[in-house]
Order: C-alpha cells, then structure tokens, then sequence
C-alpha cells in the first residue's frame, strides 16, 4: 500500500510539473487568442444596434445625418481613418451619454447633443469614442469581461441576454482608468489634426460637471467618466499650441439643424 | 512483482487478457471527447471477465485502474472546456497547458495500452509503474 501511495504522489506530482511547465508559454498572447474576430466584433455591433434601435429610435432626417457624417469625415480623414468604417447612430433619449460599440459604431444620445452649445464639444466626445475603437479597447474590454467563446456564441444565436450586458456595460460603465486617459489624449491629438479646437471638449466636461448635481439620472455619460474637471485640466494641457489654426467643423446652420432634429425628434 | 511474472497463460487467456486493453482503445474512438465511455465499456469487459482466470482479471482490473485515473483528468478538462464555451470562464494559458498535458498523458497511456495489448497477447506479463502496483492491490488470484 505504501508503495502505492508513493508511486500515486511521484505520478501527481510529474502531472502537475508537466503542467505547471506548459502553463508558462504564452499561448493566448502568441497564437492572438484573446483577439476577437472582425467577423465576429461586427456580428455582435449590428446585434447591438439592432437591439438599441428596438428600444430607442435612431434619428435620421437629412439635417442630422449631414451635420453628423460632416463631423464624422472631417474627424476622419485628417487623421488618416476611414469614414466608411466609423458609423455613427444618433438615438432619441434624453440621457446625455455617447458610446462606442464593436464593429466601429458610435451611439449619440439626443440628450447629449442638447447639452452641446457648439460643434466643437460634440465633436470632443465623439473624438474620446472614436479613440477607444481605434485604440481597440472595446473589443479588449469585451473579450476581457464578456470572453470570446461567449461573443461568438452570442454572434450566432443573437443572444438577447449577453447583447443586452453588453449594451449596459458599454453605455454605463467606463473603461479602466489607463484606458479613458489614453482616449483623452488621442481624441485631443484627433481634433487637433482634425483643426478643431479641443477647448469645447474640456468646456463640455466642466460644464455638465457643474449641472451633475441638479440632473443627476440623465447625466449618464459624466457619471461614466469620473473626474471630468480634472480630466478637463489635463486635456487643456494636452492642446498644443502650434496647432492653434481652428476652423468650424459645421456651419452655424448645419449645427442648428443638428440640435433642431435632436430637439424635436 | 507477483505470481503472474513467471506465469505463462494458454492461447484464451491470454486473447482475453489482450482484449481487455483493446476495449479501451476501441472505446476511446467511438467515444472522445465524452472520457465516460472508455470507462464504462472496460467496465464491462471486467465485469464479464469476473470468474475468468487470474492472469485475465488482473490484466482487465490493470486496464479499469488506468482508466479510471485518466477519466478524472480528463473530466476536470472537459468541464473546463465546457466552462470557456458556454459560460463565463476565459481562456487562459494554464487552460492550454492543461489540455496539452492530459493530451500527452492519454497518448502515453495510449501507447502503453496498445504495447500490453500486443504482448498480452504474446503471453506475456506487463505490469505498468503505479497501475500494475494498484492492480495487484485489488486483484487476488
């Protein structure tokens, strides 16, 4: 019995060296495993959208959709991406909040671009969103929290619950602190490339700061982006001056229009 | 080391001692990934095999006793996989480095399985490190 027990312990302890030995390699980093198929990011974006739409509608007169896709290919091309990848979704809530969605969608709630007093803010957050796509971090965030084996499955049965913990998780909770910063800094490097001036991003921020305290249930898209006054100090520190040839993204009019459609949708 | 190192069985016995081994290798085709079905038709040979003479009992328990060790490995492997499909679980390198370790301990026991089939039915004794010490444990002539 005793050798039996002793050959059991040298068998369990060879297994576990065997595998402790393998467990070293890094399989998930090198063979990409913790990337999430283009196939798969789009899949799951259109179910998302499609389940956003079904709760909220998407606003898309002339006026909106113009004003929107000026902004979008101005944004865009002086920072080398391609506008027809990006899609941006104007929905009807009052919630002011934006958000990015696998497979390069950007959602705008109407309550946010009421809150705008200028192009130029709205343009700041949308540079913030565009930064966590092409900055990958909504497919990591998402192959971190939700696991990639999850994603695909919900890509091909539609899984109404995984889409929708999608949806909530996305729209109502921030991404790791590193993560807001680096969008903070590659969004101002957008509109500045972009010649729009990145003060209205910082004026935005400081400003629904201020009103979180009387509005605080629509103001979703601060209480998802802590420190908005001291992220408002960094991002005035982040505009270089050199770049200082701002020009309007949208005319007056076309900016009107957006906030009209917005308002009265 | 027992009474069977010296023993030198006639040609049935040692056709089914052969057999013992070969059922579970037939099994493991029929039934991966599912680690239950090896088991349960070794299980079944042993249990048919439960009067036969000692040198096919031993080798038959011999047999259940490997069997019995891997589809506890392998069952912690495939609820594992299962966990990374359908549920929450991510994969990870200790996951792969799980999977490529009972992977080789079933190929190694698969190659072990096959050289006892081939000289059990030779006639000859094959007692394995650790299994044919539990074998002779349980299994008296």
């Amino acid at each position: 019995m005793g050798k039996a027990i002793l050959q059991f312990l040298v068998l369990t302890a060879i297994f576990l060296a065997v595998w402790f030995g393998l467990s070293r390699i890094h399989y998930v980093q090198y063979f990409h495993l913790d990337n999430i198929s283009s196939r798969t990011e789009k899949k799951v974006g259109d179910l998302i959208i499609e389940q956003i739409k079904r709760t909220n509608r998407e606003i898309e007169t002339d006026s909106a959709t113009q004003a929107l896709d000026d902004i979008k290919y101005r944004l865009c091309t002086d920072n080398h991406i391609n506008p027809d990848h990006i899609h941006l979704h104007l929905i009807h809530s009052d919630e002011v909040n934006a958000f990015a969605l696998p497979g390069d969608h950007i959602v705008i709630y109407t309550g946010l671009i009421d809150h705008c007093d200028s192009a130029s803010e709205l343009c700041g957050v949308l540079s913030h969103e565009l930064a966590h796509l092409q900055l990958h971090h909504v497919t990591k965030r998402l192959a971190n929290e939700i696991g990639i084996t999850v994603l695909a499955a919900a890509a091909g049965n539609g899984n109404s619950v995984v889409i929708s913990k999608i949806i909530k998780m996305l729209s109502s909770t921030a991404f790791e602190r590193q993560q807001e910063s680096d969008a903070d800094e590659k969004g101002v490097e957008y509109l500045q490339h972009a010649h729009i001036n990145p003060k209205g991003f910082a004026d935005l921020m400081l400003k629904i700061a201020d009103m979180k305290a009387d509005d605080p249930v629509h103001l979703e898209w601060l209480s998802t982006h802590p420190d908005s006054k001291k992220r408002a100090e960094t991002i005035m520190g982040l505009i270089n001056t050199h770049h200082a040839n701002y020009s309007p993204v949208i005319d007056d009019n076309s900016w009107q229009a957006l906030k009209d459609a917005a308002a009265n949708e | 080391m027992n009474d069977l190192t010296n023993y030198k069985p006639n040609e049935m016995e040692a056709e089914k001692a052969s057999n013992g081994y070969l059922m579970s290798l037939i099994a493991l085709m029929a039934g991966m990934p599912l680690p239950i079905v090896n088991l349960v038709a070794t299980m079944i040979f042993f249990l048919a095999n439960r009067k036969a003479p000692y040198y096919v009992r031993w080798h038959c328990t011999q047999t259940l006793v490997s069997q019995l060790t891997l589809l506890i490995s392998n069952s912690i492997g495939f609820s594992w996989t299962m966990a990374i499909i359908f549920g929450n679980t991510m994969l990870t390198n200790s996951y792969i480095g799980y999977v490529i370790t009972i992977l080789i301990f079933n190929i190694v026991e698969f190659s072990f399985t096959i050289s006892a089939a081939i000289r059990t039915r030779k006639g000859q004794h094959v007692e394995w490190w650790f299994w044919g010490t539990v074998t002779n444990l349980i299994c008296k002539p």
